[in-house]
């Protein structure tokens, strides 16, 4: 994935796309965008940062789960199995870019009269699977992350976030593809990765 | 089972006395009724108390460690004092010590099961571990820990003539104890310090701290239960061993207290903020007092005077051990919870990113959490009383 930080408004319909798309409860967000300040008045500018999950190539999060929970997909994809995931949130303090959330159940209708929706009941097709947001049963009590709608991908279809940049600023390919736009997009100079330090080698580029 | 006539007819062990043994029963049955709702709302309304995606570790994990520093220390420092300083009083402690043991990894078992999403899954840890996650290992040595202690336990409870058959075997398990005992610890250890995106807590002393956190910790509660529970009181012996102990204890908490403050002072001098952000938090953010009150004051400073002008008197050696082990409680929760309550370098504008009481890097434990940990103390609690009763006392009535 590439993001265009130059074209990126921060609007947020990314995040708001992927909320609708895994239907995420609240409290539970895989793609917020960050704001950032630079420079001191009057000479100031915004820079809106979205962070998905980075799908690191050596993910941090995929060595500490104690019951093999987490994987790298062949496609490169950090995948979860909320069924065997136990909740013990290791992989959450492994992961660097507070990637990881953890679903504690909440409705975004809890603490009000009428609490729990039926929409708020509506399944997901996260991972290929029907979930259903009920208390005690996956994702409830799990923790969930950004997996580029891989239920979108493994049907030809590109991730919500994508599709919905009003601004196109996220690209979405085959980095291995030499012909791909994306490919082309990080030989340039002007590419970035977060906490690249770190050797996590993020497959998320950011041009700036 | 000893009828109470017999038993009150024994001089030594405290809970000997019918009344000492209701009194500890009373008290452990109050704090699992007092806890019981907490883990009602853990168990069956899944509720996770203040813990948050950015702080997904708080006050359960912080006392976990506690207890396991406390069931491990306690056992290395008895093998260690019994083995190489020859302290003769305390060969009779030693179920005592095992006992004490087994009752606090019990209470640690219990609340990190309920710190889990899924606690009923904790079976996928033995059935289908990843043997490269520390996590595993942690469980797997705990485990083993508790094997350990339990069958060393039940040859006590047998009696004194299985516990001189199997003197052999007993022997090896002790042996063996020492080294799981250690490695769990460095495991612990290294679950936290391998963590390369906690900076605060990324570091290669971090297993050696907790080691020697583990054995101070272990000797505060040995010395304790020394002074309530030796077989030897009224004795001269039993002042001796408990004056002793004290010194010991008195160096032990010099050294802790050196170790922190080398490790403290690496972190603070070059005031790397991803490093000394932790730091800062523990020492002057809002929860400054733990640190600076509880620990220092009331559970270094305390036990110092104490131990260092009247280390030659029985009360003031106890008051020691137990403003050590209060004060204590709050090192491992001021590791754990400054290590994540702040957002990491370049991420800083998460903060503000998503707004849900989940996410935030706010987290002050709330009252089911402490009802929680009140519950695995009264578990801990219940298991010593009885445990006492029907596996101490009769083995020790029999030396008697």
């Amino acid at each position: 994935m590439v993001i265009d930080l130059r074209k990126c408004t921060g609007c947020n319909a990314c995040t708001i796309a992927c909320i609708a798309e895994n239907h995420l409860p609240a409290g539970v967000v895989y793609r917020p965008v960050m704001e950032e300040e630079l420079g001191t008045y009057p000479n100031v500018s915004m820079r809106s940062t979205p962070r998905p999950c980075m799908q690191c190539e050596t993910a941090p999060c995929v060595p500490v789960c104690p019951v093999h929970a987490t994987w790298i997909r062949p496609d490169g994809i950090v995948d979860m199995d909320y069924d065997q995931c136990i909740g013990c949130r290791y992989c959450m303090t492994a992961c660097p870019y507070h990637a990881r959330t953890f679903d504690f159940g909440y409705n975004y209708t809890t603490g009000t009269p009428e609490p729990n929706q039926p929409y708020e009941r509506v399944p997901n097709f996260e991972y290929g699977k029907r979930w259903e947001q009920r208390r005690g049963r996956s994702p409830t009590g799990n923790v969930r992350k950004c997996h580029f709608c891989s239920h979108k991908l493994d049907a030809g279809m590109l991730p919500s976030c994508v599709t919905s940049c009003i601004g196109y600023a996220t690209y979405f390919g085959d980095a291995n593809d030499p012909d791909s736009l994306v490919a082309e997009l990080i030989s340039r100079g002007n590419k970035i990765r977060l906490k690249e330090e770190m050797g996590t080698r993020p497959r998320v580029y950011y041009l700036i | 089972m000893a009828s109470t006539a017999t038993a009150t007819a024994v001089p030594g062990p405290r809970l000997n006395r019918t009344i000492d043994y209701r009194i500890s029963l009373t008290l452990a049955f109050i704090a699992l009724l007092f806890g019981a709702y907490g883990v009602l709302r853990v168990l069956v309304f899944k509720d996770h108390g203040a813990l948050t995606s950015y702080v997904p570790w708080g006050l359960w994990v912080g006392v976990y460690v506690f207890l396991v520093w406390l069931e491990v220390g306690m056992i290395l420092t008895y093998f260690l004092l019994r083995r190489f300083m020859q302290i003769e009083g305390l060969r009779l402690l030693a179920p005592v010590a095992m006992l004490a043991a087994i009752s606090a990894l019990l209470g640690a078992l219990f609340v990190i099961g309920m710190d889990l999403g899924h606690p009923f899954r904790f079976w996928k840890a033995y059935l289908q571990p990843n043997f490269g996650s520390l996590m595993s290992w942690m469980i797997w040595l705990h485990t083993l820990y508790l094997v350990i202690l339990t069958a060393e336990l039940f040859a006590y409870f047998r009696g004194k003539n299985y516990v001189d058959r199997w003197k052999i075997y007993l022997n090896f398990l002790t042996y063996i104890s020492i080294p799981i005992g250690v490695l769990l610890i460095a495991v612990i250890g290294g679950l936290f310090g391998v963590v390369a995106a906690r900076p605060f807590w990324n570091a290669s002393v971090l297993p050696l701290m907790f080691f020697i956190a583990s054995l101070v910790a272990g000797l505060g509660l040995l010395t304790l239960l020394h002074l309530l529970f030796s077989p030897t009181r009224g004795t001269p012996q039993y002042k001796a061993t408990a004056i002793q102990m004290a010194r010991v204890f008195l160096a032990a908490i010099i050294i802790g207290l050196i170790a922190s403050l080398a490790n403290g002072l690496v972190i603070a001098y070059p005031n790397v903020p991803a490093h000394a952000e932790g730091l800062k938090l523990v020492l002057f953010g809002p929860y400054w007092w733990t640190i600076w009150i509880v620990h220092l004051g009331i559970g270094v400073l305390v036990p110092l005077l104490l131990l260092s002008f009247w280390r030659t008197r029985l009360l003031a050696i106890g008051a020691a051990s137990i403003c050590y082990l209060i004060g204590f409680t709050m090192v491992p929760v001021n590791i754990i919870i400054p290590g994540l309550a702040y957002p990491m370098p370049t991420m800083e504008g998460i903060k503000e990113a998503f707004y849900h009481s989940k996410l935030t890097f706010d987290y002050t434990p709330m009252f089911m959490e402490w009802q929680v940990v009140v519950f695995a103390v009264g578990i801990s609690l219940l298991v010593f009383t009885v445990g006492y009763r029907f596996i101490v006392e009769p083995y020790l009535r029999e030396h008697h």
